[in-house]
């Protein structure tokens, strides 16, 4: 019996804040610590991943998908001339491709389920539309990305509100009087009091009291990971600190910090170079601020050094959980 | 002792020569292969040593030495020759450096001008004011003689030279330092006029004042003398008498000027700023208005130019006062009393009371700026401008204020007293017509006057920056905000 995927949804509610750049970099990291990683470009309608592995005009992608043009999904994976990274690709899509109906989001999650890999990190695209929110919350862990601007902060907050209300939504899928509570998606038939955790718990035990532990397992196993980017000093990374405060207020939610990754131009170059930075420059700061992330996810100590154009990687792993470390 | 002394300089030499070699492989150079020959048998000799190093040292020094000499002569000749020139060149009849030219002392070195501004400096400056005084004139005469015996181009020594030319340098320094403080004035003067008249008709006010005020400079600095030479003989009460005419003249010609230039309205404003400034003139200005001063509204712009050391005070009418100050200045040398404008004022004032065209000719001039300030529409406004103005004229004239203690007659305490209580009604009247308390005569209030202007004036830029300042990310405020983002108004349950 095959040990479970690790899904690494990589998601944040604004756009522009690294979200693609940091999901290459993490599975070029997973994949060079010796990982089986699929990286995939679920920002259907706007994918660029591919554009930042230096793979042009590749050969297929979810559209083949879409339009049944493979019979075998596997094709899907492409190589991306890392050893253990292959690459889904959402190039190719047209316009109006990022709506796509619910039921080829659920083909799609079928078939990242049955993929046989170590690691799958999904790029999502930014906002928080359910083809974004359910691909965030089929991930085994998830990963919520911010910038220290207070747009991309409040951004963050409604991303992960809208994760954790989706996955409520999912759970009390067969009942209305639920859904008007937590799917606020059709206003008219919605009950807008419950806008936090709090307000639901409280709803719940006045209306559907015996659900409330079930409402009550669903909030606490509900654990994203925070990753602040771009920060530049010790006052941006208090506002990741403050997400942190606004989510366990509001949400009840306990975020786990899994790092950041300073703002550097080497980041930038490694975007115009197609190169991710932490093989381009593994000793680079970023790089090794994207080295504790993957720490921190994978449970263990990397250490990435480059000599001769080589990768060596040196792994620890940790003796106590990935997600308490 | 020696023995050790040369081995440990041998050594350091060596030391020296070890680590240029290593660093730069002098060894290898052509430079020293040629040289080295030589070097062997200067080693060997001690005499070519001893020669060798006398050269090294004592040719530099007497190629210094000789460049300096070559130098300071050149220095001296050219001194020579501007002096000369000097000489040779009139100045202009319009120029009143004309009438402090009799001095006309050769040397000029700046450097020694600083170190010499002794009495005589002041006196000579103060005599270029009052080049009416005959008093002053006489002492200044025979300063100047002494000046010219001691000067007169030698050639002999330098040291003679350099005594001659120190006394000579200073009397030219004072000279120079007046001809700039005039030169500012004049530029000053003129920048306000250009900057300040903006409405055709003062525009051509101003240009006609300021042409009669060309035809009058000739004849001014004359006129002005006489009265100012009788001003130190004249009793308190003719000198009172005296000012009173003065202020009265001084008034008129404002009024006139006001009239002629602006609008009733307006040339109250500008009246009553240029009250508030000058200390000198009687209590109402608007009130002893009279048309037949036209003709010294004339004047006026004749003596500003005729008159353009005593401009640096506040107002058209403290300009005119500092004037007839800078004129009893000279006089008044030995005087010891501090307060230099008010005395200056008396002084003027009783001065002017034989010529009070002289006198009004400056008053016009000024108040002729203050117009120029008035012609802004907004009154309170032009009183700030004007007062600006005021503050510019003061800067100007605290300088000569100073020069003036030096000097003070016998009757000045009564006029001082005349004169602050004049100032006093003068910054009385100041206070109601405009905003602020305090009058213009000193240049504090002057400048707290300007300064809430500008505060005014940069009020809404500075809220414009002080309203998006951020708040820090570890504060509540941040906090706070982030939550009004994320939450709509009705959305306040959870608090």
């Amino acid at each position: 019996m095959t040990s479970p995927i690790n899904i690494i949804a990589v998601g944040g509610g604004k756009g522009g804040i690294g979200k693609s750049v940091i999901c290459t970099n993490l599975a070029a990291g997973m994949a060079l610590s010796g990982q089986k990683v699929i990286l995939m470009d679920t920002d259907f309608g706007a994918s660029n991943l591919h554009a930042l592995l230096g793979i042009g005009n590749p050969a297929h992608g979810f559209q083949d998908f879409f339009n049944d043009k493979i019979s075998d999904p596997r094709t899907l994976l492409l190589d991306t001339g890392i050893s253990n990274l292959k690459f889904v690709s959402g190039a190719g899509d047209n316009p109006g491709s990022a709506n796509i109906d619910s039921e080829k989001i659920g083909d799609i999650i079928s078939f990242v389920k049955n993929l046989e890999a170590d690691t799958i990190l999904l790029d999502l695209g930014p906002g928080t539309n359910y083809n974004v929110i359910d691909f965030f919350n089929i991930s085994t862990q998830g990963v919520v990305l911010t910038t220290p601007e207070m747009t991309s902060i409040m951004k963050t907050f409604s991303f992960i509100r809208a994760a954790l209300f989706r996955r409520i939504s999912l759970a009390f899928q067969d009942y209305p009087e639920i859904q008007k509570m937590v799917d606020h998606s059709n206003p008219d038939n919605a009950n807008m009091e419950a806008y936090t955790t709090g307000l639901l718990r409280s709803k719940f035990q006045e209306q559907f009291p015996e659900y409330s532990d079930q409402l009550n397992t669903l909030i606490n196993d509900f654990n994203p990971g925070l990753v602040v980017n771009r920060v530049r000093n010790r006052k941006d990374l208090m506002a990741g600190d403050n997400l942190l405060k606004l989510v366990k207020k509001f949400l009840e939610v306990d975020v786990t910090f899994l790092g950041y990754i300073i703002e550097s131009d080497r980041v930038r170059d490694s975007i115009d170079e197609m190169i991710p930075f932490l093989i381009k420059d593994p000793q680079s700061k970023p790089s090794e601020n994207l080295q504790q992330i993957i720490g921190a996810l994978t449970n263990t100590d990397l250490q990435f050094v480059k000599r001769d154009g080589r990768i060596f990687v040196s792994k620890q792993v940790r003796l106590s959980s990935g997600w308490e470390a | 002792m020696i023995e050790q002394f040369l081995q440990t300089a041998l050594e350091f030499v060596k030391e020296i020569w070890f680590q240029l070699d290593s660093r730069f492989d002098l060894e290898n150079t052509e430079a020293f292969k040629f040289l080295k020959p030589y070097l062997i048998q200067l080693q060997d000799n001690p005499l070519y040593m001893g020669i060798s190093l006398a050269a090294l040292f004592l040719v530099p020094y007497a190629l210094i030495k000789v460049k300096s000499l070559s130098r300071e002569r050149e220095r001296k000749l050219d001194e020579l020759m501007e002096e000369m020139e000097e000489e040779e060149d009139d100045y202009d009849e319009d120029d009143p450096r004309r009438l402090r030219r009799p001095e006309a002392n050769t040397d000029t070195e700046e450097d020694e001008d600083t170190e010499k501004p002794l009495f005589d400096n002041d006196n000579e400056d103060s005599p270029s004011y009052m080049d009416v005084l005959d008093e002053m004139e006489e002492e200044i005469d025979s300063k100047e003689q002494e000046f010219e015996l001691e000067p007169s181009p030698t050639e002999d020594k330098e040291t003679s030279n350099l005594e001659e030319s120190t006394e000579p340098i200073s009397s030219q320094l004072a000279e120079s330092e007046f001809d700039k403080d005039l030169n500012e004035f004049m530029s000053l003067e003129e920048d306000k006029e250009l900057n300040d008249i903006d409405d055709s008709n003062h525009d051509q006010a101003i240009k006609e004042l300021q042409e009669d005020g060309e035809l009058m400079e000739l004849d001014d600095p004359i006129s002005n003398k006489d009265p100012f030479d009788n001003y130190s003989e004249l009793e308190e009460d003719e000198q009172d008498k005296a000012i009173k005419d003065l202020q009265e003249e001084m008034e008129r010609t404002i009024s006139q000027l006001t009239e002629q230039i602006e609008e009733p309205t307006e040339s109250h404003n500008s009246i009553k700023d240029l009250s508030q400034i000058h200390i000198g003139g009687d209590a109402t200005i608007d009130d002893e208005y009279n048309p037949e001063n036209e003709f010294y509204l004339e004047d006026a712009p004749l003596d500003t130019e005729n008159e353009p050391p005593s401009p640096p005070e506040e107002s058209s009418p403290e300009l005119s006062d500092s004037e007839i100050l800078a004129s009893l200045e000279p006089e008044l040398e030995d005087a010891l009393d501090l307060e230099s404008r008010p005395e200056a004022e008396q002084t003027e004032e009783p001065l002017e009371v034989p010529k009070t065209s002289d006198y009004e000719p400056e008053l016009a001039g000024f108040t002729f700026e203050a117009e120029s300030d008035i012609p802004e529409t907004e009154p309170e406004v032009s009183a700030e401008n004007f007062t600006f103005e005021a503050e510019s004229m003061s800067f100007e004239e605290t300088p000569e204020p100073e020069v003036d203690n030096t000097r003070s007659p016998m009757g000045e305490d009564s006029l001082i007293d005349r004169l602050k209580f004049l100032q006093t009604r003068f910054e009385n009247r100041y206070q109601p017509s405009e905003r602020h308390t305090k009058p213009a005569p000193s240049p504090a209030p002057i400048e707290k006057s300007i300064a809430a202007k500008d505060y005014s004036n940069f009020t809404e830029p500075r809220r414009y920056s002080n309203a998006p300042a951020s708040p820090s990310p570890d504060s509540k405020i941040y906090m706070d905000l982030l939550e009004s983002f994320v939450f709509m108004k009705d959305q306040k349950k959870h608090k």
